[in-house]
């Protein structure tokens, strides 16, 4: 939330009413966005829709929208209640499901743990264990860490966008890393073993 | 134990953290720096944005129409508080259609009511009203001259034209108007810039002063015709179950059910169609016709193409105001062709009928009504 930022003075003279930050803002967002949705679904068109409302009812209410906002937080979050509105709207339509399990659950993770990158073939093998484990972790898990790791928000961001209070969102990365380290070293020992 | 106190310190409640948990939360995080973006294509992107504008220049355009909806409505308004003044297009169809509603009785004469609800009566059975002087001056008949207030706001005048009567109406724009038995016109007392606009019921053929930048509309209760200069025919009696237009030549353009929240449909017709709205299926149907059968009672004939008998007695009873019977219902279906002469006088033009089909026909005491039956001589 730094002032100097260009991105938050976009949308500063956004929400002051400039039709060109406007379109700047859909430059500077819109790629971020639909690969931030596209983790939910898997349907192109949906997460196209809901970034299409999404600034839509950015346009709308730009008069009320906050000056000091971490925008990209915003964004996501904005987002995310739209992508999960639409899938439970969906899943109301589908009557083969009994369950009422209506939450918006985060696709599985593809990493691409690239030669280059990490070079020691032993760490390699242990990240791409730690893939498949961070797979196998429950949805609100995962979603933490990505929203954490990759979306580099803070906890309060990320509790305010999975509507879970903070000590929670805390205890849920906590209870994700110590999960992941059991299992890490559960995978180091076969890996000891295997070597 | 070492520990970080970084601000980006990935690790919730450090202290509670052991190394190899830090660990495990470095590795991740930079796994997650390796994730795979799904992306979208830069012509994707744009168009998704050519959507955003669009739909936003739509709300724009539809808050727009809110705003004069609403400003049509405070108009509407104030003419419900008596003021009787219309300064906007769109309702000005609602405010004729009531002040038709207004002229309730049918008078015995065909009746011209002014702004200032003065009533002319006119006594020929084929009465005249030219309007000169743009609306000021109204001549009646050829015979008589009557002033009227053109100045200020647009209001109207209605002419009613009862069962068995026929006028003709020039308007002060050279615009003139056959109106059949049984007809309400309500128009302008003069025609403002920009529009002109009428209100039928019944049946009239219109042949319009061509006007580029003012089109004509005729507006009914369930369809709305304009035009910007032509020929053609409306038919909007109250107990037709349809409304229909016939375009003798240029072209109209139709809305039906304009004041319906949905289903506001728009055609073109082009001469020689008939386009019929039925009410009941609220549907509008096309169809080439022969034009003349359907316009030639303002000549003072009817063009009949295989016209059922029922249908040919229902227009002469409204054009002579009286009830014909028919003896034998089955004749309602038979048809006929050619053309019958509609004479000053009812009997007259009944024995035409008589002459061609071998039927015969008999007055009742009450001199308004006529039964038709077959002969029991045949011919």
């Amino acid at each position: 939330m730094t002032h100097s930022d260009p991105d938050h003075d976009t949308w500063l003279r956004f929400i002051s009413g400039d039709s060109d930050a406007f379109s700047d803002l859909y430059d500077q967002y819109a790629d971020v966005l639909y690969a931030f949705g596209m983790r939910y679904s898997t349907d192109r068109d949906l997460v196209k829709d809901c970034i299409h409302d999404l600034f839509i009812d950015l346009h709308g209410y730009r008069k009320n929208l906050a000056q000091e906002v971490n925008v990209k937080f915003y964004l996501l979050k904005s987002l995310r209640r739209k992508l999960h509105l639409a899938h439970r709207k969906s899943s109301m339509l589908r009557f083969d499901r009994w369950d009422t399990e209506d939450s918006l659950a985060i696709n599985a993770f593809t990493f691409s743990i690239e030669q280059q990158l990490i070079t020691d073939e032993k760490e390699r093998e242990i990240l791409h264990h730690l893939a498949v484990e961070i797979n196998l972790l429950p949805d609100r898990q995962r979603e933490i860490l990505y929203l954490r790791f990759h979306q580099d928000l803070d906890y309060d961001e990320i509790a305010a966008i999975m509507q879970i209070s903070v000590p929670t969102c805390r205890t849920f990365v906590y209870r994700a890393l110590k999960e992941l380290r059991g299992k890490l070293e559960f995978g180091a020992i076969f890996l000891i073993m295997c070597c | 134990m070492k520990r970080k106190s970084n601000k980006q310190e990935p690790i919730p409640e450090p202290e509670h953290l052991t190394e190899a948990e830090r660990v495990a939360g470095e590795r991740a995080k930079l796994l997650f720096t390796t994730l795979r973006n799904e992306a979208f294509s830069p012509t994707e992107k744009d168009a998704l944005w050519n959507q955003v504008e669009e739909t936003i220049s739509r709300r724009k355009q539809r808050s727009f129409n809110t705003f004069w909806i609403a400003a049509a409505a405070s108009v509407t308004l104030l003419l419900l508080a008596g003021v009787g003044y219309l300064v906007f297009y769109e309702d000005s169809a609602r405010v004729m259609q009531d002040v038709a509603a207004k002229a309730k009785e049918i008078p015995e004469e065909t009746r011209l009511i002014l702004a200032d609800e003065r009533a002319v009566s006119l006594r020929k059975d084929h009465s005249s009203v030219v309007y000169k002087d743009n609306g000021a001056l109204i001549q009646v008949d050829s015979s008589s001259t009557i002033g009227q207030q053109v100045a200020g706001d647009q209001q109207f005048n209605t002419l009613i034209v009862p069962y068995g009567k026929r006028s003709v109406l020039t308007l002060s724009d050279g615009t003139r108007i056959w109106l059949n038995s049984g007809s309400k016109l309500v128009y302008p007392s003069h025609f403002g810039k920009g529009q002109r606009e009428v209100y039928l019921e019944g049946q009239a053929y219109f042949s319009v002063t061509h006007a580029e930048n003012a089109p004509f509309y005729v507006h009914t209760k369930d369809m709305e015709v304009k035009v910007l200069g032509t020929e053609f025919d409306v038919s909007a009696y109250d107990d037709d179950p349809y409304t229909a237009t016939v375009l003798t030549k240029g072209s109209v353009e139709l809305t039906t059910q304009r004041q319906a929240l949905f289903g506001s449909k728009k055609t073109k017709i082009t001469p020689g169609t008939r386009a019929v709205f039925d009410q009941e299926r609220a549907t509008l149907q096309t169809q080439q016709v022969d034009v003349r059968e359907y316009v030639s009672w303002k000549d003072g004939y009817l063009e009949l193409n295989s016209a059922p008998l029922a249908e040919i007695l229902k227009k002469l009873s409204r054009y002579y105001r009286v009830d014909i019977e028919l003896k034998q219902p089955k004749l309602a279906g038979v048809t006929f062709r050619g053309s019958l002469e509609l004479q000053e006088d009812i009997r007259k033009t009944l024995e035409g009928i008589s002459l061609t089909t071998g039927l015969i026909y008999k007055q009742q005491p009450n001199e308004r009504r006529y039964v038709l039956e077959e002969s029991t001589i045949k011919p």
